[in-house]
């Protein structure tokens, strides 16, 4: 027996060892053969976030209690090229930074600050957004403070003036014309004054059309287009929002029951012959930007468009581009694509990168070609998997992460199309996108005999 | 003493509800489990988020790195994106003989790097003077391995890990490297996390350094970018001012530095600090520690503990004399600039100077602009690119004019306004203002996972996750004393550095 008990303890401490010492083989299944499931993800339902006003205002309400912050956003489908007055819409910006007509500026400001709040207001081409967003504390008066400030702005000759200021504001040169500080934003910059130069999505406000502009101008603008159904709200965080859907009839029926008034009528920006366009800048890279104007993509193009070019330089590490600048070659830190976007019409579609300057034509060369090649192949099966899931179950998701993003999406959403179907009907339109569609949209829509080529930086030959 | 009881029973639940409210403000519900091979893993759990933030943490940076070699920590996270046996490889077996003799011939580059060292040393202050640029052994040598690394690129797939994670919804795919740190992270549906187990485990174990002088060339890129910003320069002679020792005020990389970097001493930093036992993986979203204990197990459950990494010991001599530094520039913007020693994460009066810093950034805008010496003031702790180390670093008190009138007022009211913070008492509400500040910029921080992740993960390399909701707390409870006793302790001579940014052609 006790031979046996002897025994058994010795098997039992080798089996013990044994398990100790046991080292797993590492997993290196490879990952196109790994069992990883569908994402659950499902859009949030609109209809239960929306609040409608009997003055046609559309908010949307969304509970994200992680942390004691709340956020306010308003929607304004109006922009810079929108008004009777040039200067308005920039003005009107102004006079949201500057907060409600009931207080002053300085007592808006020290109001913000003391609520340790974040606000900002960003005019775009074609609309406008202003976010606020506080503790939970302070949301009482953050409230009263935001809807005050959208539905009576304090608008003042200041506000004109502060506008002008910023409008006019030039890139820097010296007496030799080099631009002081060359950088990606002055490329980009100058790429849109050339593609935009007479149309009215590339404006220059000039000093005299803020002299030209009085506050009855500025309240005009405010009038027209802050109307109830011409703009959206999204409200989220730590809230109740039973209550904040009573704050917000509460506080927002007085806007003007009006629907969106009729916009300026923007002329489809025509395509140039190719060009290339040089600035000087004293610096130790040079900044690349090839692009040219974008036709409005047809609905049935839209998501093909995106696949395109989240293949080709849609902005993250695996695209053609990335890899035959920067990985194969280390030519750049960055090559990517922009779909910029003007809601309802023309955009651009550019490639932005930089490098030394003893590579530029290499860079270059190796971003024309594969965009060649794009317009000449069709895309791989592979390439359309990764594409399509990346776009439907990544940055599509992305857009609902939270309460936060969600009632933003949504409003957004609602402001451009009126409704929720384009967000909807999105995951299915991307992955029903096939090879052809790919291939077809990277010749409709991109025309490399049209692109403009801003270099800034050190002059190198191109062409 | 039934009454007793009840009497206890209600301060219990007094106390109690008072924690539980102190917790809401800094609600961290951070789980931790240790495999057997010290693999660390923190979980927060979001139950109803589809989504989940994945980051990987290695205890190591810039701070291991030697001299010659500095930024070889941030070229190592490069080479970690080239790929692994299984990911990136077309023909293992045709590429692994290459491989070898890539570094065989690197090995007998550098003996004769090392035997010609009188040679080819640089000489220069300005890098100009070299006996020989190199040596018809070194050119030999260098041009074979460009025709090996030619013959690996053929049998090479780019991009390989990256393509998988945006394959299976990724976003915010990215890596960063600083002094104390290397994580790579990645944003994915959370019923997706084996794919960032799988891809993680292999790249901490299994990277292979491909395209290894392209990618040299991406520091240099990123290098030269950053050269232009008008403000590197200064802002990088300032830090090598104030501190004398740590890497913690050295950039990641001077342009001397890129070419000395080798496979060997990469391979050296990847196989002592990427072992389980330096390693935290933490996710914060919608997933379970139940569920993800056994999923972690499966992936790097096989990876074997190894030696405790070399430590950086390197401490910062005492402060011992006030150090000024006069920068020319005609294109940055004159300024006048306090610097200060103050301690890292870890040390009781660090969640202080936060406030410290909150105060004094309303304070001096105030009254510099009160007495119309005016400027744009610039409080910080931002040393190279971060604002916290587990060791000391540096406050900053900066203000920037259009031109130099105001320097030497500005200056000497900056000066006098810190010493006003020992004299007088800051008023109470300048410090609850602080304090609230800094929980709403807390709350914007923890509101998104990734960089309540990053924040998580940040203090567990610089001194556990575990301190850093005290850390939090801390900084609610800093009182004017407390103020008081840091800036007459701190804020002193012999620990100050003044830099003054001024045109070329004044004062010389």
């Amino acid at each position: 027996m006790k031979h046996l008990l002897k025994t058994s303890c010795l098997i039992l401490s080798l089996l013990a060892l044994s398990l100790n010492t046991q080292v797993l083989a590492q997993d290196l299944t490879h990952p196109r053969d790994m069992e990883i499931p569908k994402s659950k993800f499902k859009r949030p339902d609109p209809a239960k976030y929306q609040v409608s006003l009997k003055n046609g205002l559309v908010a949307y309400v969304a509970k994200e209690d992680q942390v004691p912050l709340v956020s306010f956003s308003a929607f304004i489908k109006a922009g810079k090229i929108d008004g009777l007055k040039e200067g308005a819409a920039e003005a009107l910006t102004e006079a949201f930074l500057a907060g409600p007509k009931n207080i002053s500026s300085t007592a808006f400001k020290a109001a913000l600050k003391r609520m340790t709040a974040k606000y900002s207001v960003k005019l775009h081409n074609k609309w406008i957004e202003i976010n606020l967003n506080v503790p939970t504390e302070d949301l009482e008066e953050a409230f009263k403070l935001f809807s005050a400030t959208v539905i009576s702005p304090n608008i003042t000759e200041a506000n004109i003036k502060a506008a002008a200021r910023k409008a006019t504001k030039d890139i820097k040169v010296d007496k030799n014309g080099v631009i002081i500080d060359g950088s990606s934003s002055v490329a980009v910059s100058k790429f849109h004054d050339i593609i935009l130069k007479g149309n009215i999505l590339g404006k220059k406000l000039l000093s005299s059309d803020f002299e030209d502009l009085s506050t009855k101008d500025v309240e005009s603008f405010h009038t027209t287009y802050v109307v109830a159904g011409n703009m959206t709200i999204a409200v989220s965080g730590d809230i109740n929002e039973k209550g904040i859907r009573k704050k917000l009839k509460a506080q927002f029926s007085s806007l003007i029951n009006k629907t969106s008034p009729n916009r300026r009528n923007v002329p489809k920006v025509k395509r140039q012959k190719k060009q290339y366009h040089y600035f000087p800048a004293d610096k130790l890279q040079t900044w690349v930007v090839i692009g040219h104007p974008l036709a409005p993509v047809a609905f049935k193009d839209e998501t093909a468009f995106e696949v395109m070019n989240y293949i080709l330089a849609g902005g993250h590490f695996w695209t053609r581009m990335f890899i035959e600048t920067r990985d194969k070659y280390g030519l750049t830190n960055d090559a990517s694509g922009y779909i910029e976007d003007q809601w309802d019409g023309s955009g651009s579609y550019s490639f932005h990168s930089s490098s030394r300057h003893d590579v530029t034509k290499q860079l270059y060369d190796n971003i024309m070609s594969v965009i060649y090649e794009i317009q000449k192949e069709s895309v791989s099966d592979e390439e359309l998997m990764i594409a399509h899931n990346a776009l439907a179950d990544g940055v599509y998701e992305m857009k609902f992460k939270d309460g936060n993003t969600t009632a933003r999406s949504f409003a957004i959403e609602k402001l451009r199309y009126g409704n929720h179907k384009h967000s909807k009907s999105y995951p299915v339109r991307v992955r029903s996108v096939t090879k052809k569609d790919v291939l077809r949209v990277a010749n409709e829509y991109m025309h490399p005999d049209a692109f403009q080529v801003i270099i800034v930086g050190e002059y190198i030959n191109l062409q | 003493m039934r009454h007793f009881i009840i009497k206890s029973l209600m301060t219990l639940t007094f106390i109690v509800t008072n924690v539980i409210a102190q917790d809401y403000e800094y609600n961290l519900p951070i789980k931790e489990h240790i495999f057997e091979n010290g693999l660390k893993l923190l979980v927060v759990e979001r139950p109803g988020d589809n989504r989940v933030a994945a980051k990987i943490w290695t205890d190591m940076g810039a701070l291991n790195e030697i001299s010659g070699e500095y930024g070889a920590a941030h070229f190592l996270e490069h080479l970690m994106f080239k790929g692994t046996l299984t990911l990136g490889a077309k023909d293992w077996k045709t590429e692994k003989p290459l491989i070898n003799e890539i570094n065989a011939t690197e090995k007998a580059m550098i003996a004769e790097l090392n035997r010609a060292r009188n040679d080819i040393r640089e000489r220069g202050v300005f890098h100009d003077y070299q006996h020989e640029k190199t040596t018809p052994e070194i050119t030999r040598l260098q041009k074979h391995i460009d025709d090996l690394e030619r013959k690996v690129e053929e049998l090479t797939i780019e991009g390989t890990t990256m393509k998988w994670y945006q394959g299976f919804g990724g976003t915010r795919l990215t890596a960063s490297t600083e002094q104390e740190y290397m994580h790579f992270d990645i944003d994915l549906p959370a019923n997706r996390v084996d794919i960032f187990l799988r891809i993680e485990a292999d790249r901490m174990t299994n990277t292979i350094f491909r395209k290894f002088d392209a990618e040299r060339m991406i520091l240099v890129e990123q290098r030269i970018s950053s050269l232009n910003r008008l403000n590197t320069r200064y802002l990088e002679a300032m830090e090598g001012l104030v501190g004398r020792t740590s890497n913690v005020y050295i950039p990641e990389g001077y342009m001397t530095d890129f070419k000395n970097y080798t496979r060997q001493y990469e391979r050296y930093l990847y196989d002592t600090y990427f072992i389980p036992n330096n390693t935290t993986l933490i996710f914060v979203g919608g997933v379970t520690m139940d569920e993800m204990i056994p999923k972690v197990e499966k992936y790097f459950g096989g990876l074997e503990r190894k030696p405790e990494p070399t430590r950086y010991y390197g401490q910062e001599p005492l402060p011992s004399g006030e150090k000024r530094l006069i920068y020319r520039d005609n294109k940055l913007s004159p300024r006048v600039e306090l610097r200060y020693q103050i301690p890292g994460v870890g040390h009781p009066d660090k969640p202080h100077f936060d406030v410290i810093k909150e105060v004094m950034r309303n304070r001096l805008q105030k009254n510099l602009n009160d007495k119309e010496i005016g400027g744009s003031v610039n409080v910080s702790t931002m040393v190279v690119h971060t604002n916290n180390y587990g060791l000391p670093s540096s406050i900053h008190f900066a203000a920037i004019y259009e031109d130099t009138e105001k320097l030497d007022a500005s200056e000497k009211t900056m000066l006098a306004e810190i010493k006003l913070l020992s004299e007088k008492n800051i008023l109470d509400e300048e410090l609850k203002f602080a304090q609230k500040t800094l929980r709403t910029q807390w709350y914007r921080a923890a509101s998104d996972p990734n960089r309540l992740n990053f924040h998580i993960g940040h203090f567990e390399v610089m001194d556990s996750w575990k301190t850093l909701k005290p850390y939090l707390e801390a900084r609610d409870k800093t009182t004017v004393e407390d103020v008081r006793r840091l800036v007459k302790q701190y804020f002193i001579p012999d620990n100050r550095t003044i830099g003054k940014v001024i045109p070329r052609g004044e004062g010389q």
